[in-house]
Parts: structure tokens; C-alpha cells; sequence
């Protein structure tokens, strides 16, 4: 065996053949969406923390006259509200935690998996937005009552007696819990697509494109 | 940071050649090389930050890419039973199919009954690296990279023999 004849045959071979992955147009494509993911939860992170300080701050301010059982309430609901976010920020936690390392962004199944966690995180974001707005709509109404919070809760509590001798505060009641719970619901599903539906959609379109070439 | 990817992005490109015949070493089918190729790109990527301009970029990446593809043969033998030896005649047809060189083509199949130190070894000789330059590559003397070599030498004459060719 000539291997003079070999080694030239080996430096002359082509090496213009392209070994790089079809797809990794579409991993860094999925990579720069979780750049921005991550830059989102961030920023609604620092935003939920600063929102807590606030509602931590508004029994004492003088302006809300918050207390006795009213700031017991309220602090009752607002640990419980505070709890229930933690369950979503865990998990897009993990996420973050899971989309920085660039080789699991390095197979379809691999973004399969992260689309499905980042799915799920919504979902919980979705319903635990949901689920704690009677917790929401209390705290709101303690705060806007000020002193006169125990009074409504009162009234709402005879319910039947209220609504012979004061309609009209059953009928204000009733419209302000309609009218905030439509607007906690629209500001949930345009915080949910503007922060993540968007590119949740977009890694989807990532991996069908994938799976069609 | 953008400076220095672009940078690198050069590099590779300048380079590719090696990371190319390297994947085709240890690799014999197309997904394979492709997800070594990938591999050894991104290991270069990880460890650029500590690559210190003394030596060359391509003396480097010889380095790098050979210790990325020793671990990753190894990882892949875990994983995948080897196909018969006329399943692997297939798949070199059906991936790289250097017609215009018969030599190098049956080069490359008995090249993958080779463990991973001997493809090293002889894909070093190949690439015109010195018995010095080899021995610094794989961390081993330079007497034991020259008798080493020459048994990797012998052991591909064998092989080559087995599929009734010789050159």
C-alpha cells in the first residue's frame, strides 16, 4: 500500500460537501425567540414584584384607611395571590433555566419539549390569573371601599335585605364585578399573547417547517 | 461578543476542510457526520473564549475537533448496534461517494473498523502532521506516536486486504 499515493489522494479529496444541520436555520431562529421569552418574563417579573411592594404598602398609606379586619382580609388574599403566581414563575423558571443551554435547542425534540413546557407555563399563567380573580376583585374593593369596605361586605352579606332597601348598591356591585372581571380577562389574554402567544406561535410554526422538510 | 462570532464564523469557514474529513473519519453515515460536524462546531464555539492566539487556529482545532469526535464515537457506540460491514459499503455509497477516488473510498470504509485513537492517528499522518506534531496532539510520546502509527498502518493494510483490494 502505497500511502504517499493515499495522502495525496487525501489532501486532493473535495470538502466542500455540506455537513451543516438543515435545521439549524430554525435552532437559531427558536434560540433568538427565547432570548426574547426570557427578556419578557424578566420584565414581568420585575413588574410583579414591584406591583407586590405596592399592594404590601396600601393597607398603611393614609389615603386607603385600610384596617382591622378589612387589612386582615387583605393580606390574607394578597399572600394568596402572591403564592399562586410563584407556581407559574417556577415554571418559566425552569424553562429559562432549561432554553440556556444552547445543545437542548439542538433537535426537534429536544424544541418539541421546550414548546410543550412553554405551553404548559402559559397555561398555568392562564389559569392562576383566572382562578384568583374573586382574591382580585377583593382586594380591589378593599382598596377602593377605604373605610367603608366592612360596610359593603356587610351589606353583601344580607344579601336579600340589601337588595329590598338598596338596589342600586347590588345593581353598582354586580356591574363593577362584571365590568373588572372583563377587563382582568382581556388584560390576561393580551399580556399572554403579547408576552408569549406570539412566540409560542412562532416556535410552532419552527418545528412544523421542520417536520415538513 | 458579535465581533468575535463573526471572527469565528471565518475561522470555521477557513477551516471547514478539517471538521469536514474529520466527521467523515469517525462517522460512516450522512446523520452521523452531520451531528458530529455540528458537535465538534459547537465544542470549538465553547472553548473559543480560552483559545489564546499562541498557536495556530487549525493546530487548535485538530485538537478540539479530534477529542470531540473520540467522545462522540464513544457516546455512539453506546447507542447504535454496528450495522454488517456490507451495510456500511451502503452507506458510504449513499452518502459520500468519492467515485472520482476508489483508493479513498475503500480507505474511508476500513478507516471505520479503526478504534478512535487509530483514526487519529492516521487521520494526523494524513493531514502531513510529524511524528512531534502527532505525539503533542494525542498527549504520548513521540517514539510511541511513530510505533503506534506504523501498527495503525499495518492494521489498515490488513483490512483493505480482507475486502480483496489492495494499493
Amino acid at each position: 500500500m502505497n500511502f504517499d499515493e493515499l495522502k495525496k489522494s487525501w489532501q486532493e479529496q473535495p470538502t466542500d460537501e455540506d455537513l451543516q444541520n438543515p435545521n439549524l436555520k430554525h435552532y437559531k431562529e427558536v434560540g433568538n425567540i427565547m432570548v426574547k421569552l426570557r427578556r419578557n418574563i424578566k420584565r414581568e417579573f420585575v413588574s410583579w414584584v414591584v406591583c407586590m411592594f405596592f399592594l404590601i404598602a396600601v393597607p398603611m398609606l393614609p389615603v386607603y384607611k385600610i384596617s382591622g379586619y378589612a387589612a386582615f382580609a387583605y393580606y390574607f388574599f394578597l399572600v394568596q395571590i402572591s403564592l399562586s403566581s410563584l407556581l407559574y414563575y417556577r415554571r418559566f423558571y425552569y424553562l429559562i433555566k432549561s432554553a440556556k443551554q444552547i445543545d437542548l435547542l439542538a433537535s426537534r425534540e429536544h424544541l418539541l419539549k421546550l414548546y410543550y413546557d412553554l405551553k404548559y407555563a402559559v397555561e398555568t399563567y392562564r389559569i392562576v390569573a383566572y382562578v384568583m380573580i374573586p382574591q382580585g376583585l377583593f382586594l380591589y374593593l378593599v382598596m377602593i371601599g377605604q373605610n367603608r369596605a366592612i360596610a359593603w361586605f356587610e351589606k353583601l352579606y344580607h344579601f336579600k335585605q340589601t337588595l329590598q332597601q338598596d338596589p342600586n348598591f347590588i345593581a353598582w356591585m354586580a356591574l363593577s364585578a362584571i365590568v373588572s372581571i372583563l377587563i382582568i380577562v382581556l388584560i390576561t389574554e393580551f399580556m399572554i399573547r403579547a408576552y408569549y402567544g406570539d412566540y409560542l406561535k412562532q416556535i410552532k410554526e419552527n418545528l412544523d417547517q421542520m417536520e415538513a422538510e | 461578543m458579535a465581533h468575535s462570532e463573526t471572527e469565528f464564523l471565518q475561522l470555521i469557514d477557513e477551516n471547514k476542510g478539517i471538521i469536514v474529513k474529520v466527521s467523515r473519519m469517525y462517522m460512516d453515515d450522512q446523520d452521523g457526520r452531520q451531528d458530529l460536524y455540528q458537535e465538534i462546531v459547537y465544542q470549538l464555539w465553547k472553548s473559543y473564549a480560552t483559545f489564546k492566539q499562541q498557536s495556530k487556529f487549525s493546530t487548535w482545532m485538530y485538537r478540539v475537533a479530534l477529542n470531540t469526535a473520540m467522545v462522540f464515537l464513544k457516546k455512539e457506540k453506546k447507542h447504535r448496534i454496528y450495522d454488517s460491514l456490507e451495510e456500511r459499503h451502503d452507506f458510504a455509497e449513499e452518502s459520500y461517494n468519492p467515485d472520482r477516488d476508489e483508493q479513498l473510498k475503500i480507505f474511508y470504509q476500513a478507516v471505520h473498523e479503526l478504534n478512535a485513537v487509530e483514526k487519529a492517528l492516521i487521520f494526523l499522518f494524513l493531514e502531513g502532521q510529524s511524528h512531534r506534531e502527532i505525539a503533542a496532539h494525542l498527549g504520548i510520546s513521540e517514539v510511541n506516536a511513530r510505533v503506534k502509527l506504523n501498527r495503525t498502518k499495518e492494521r489498515i493494510q490488513q483490512i483493505i486486504k480482507k475486502y480483496n483490494y489492495e494499493f
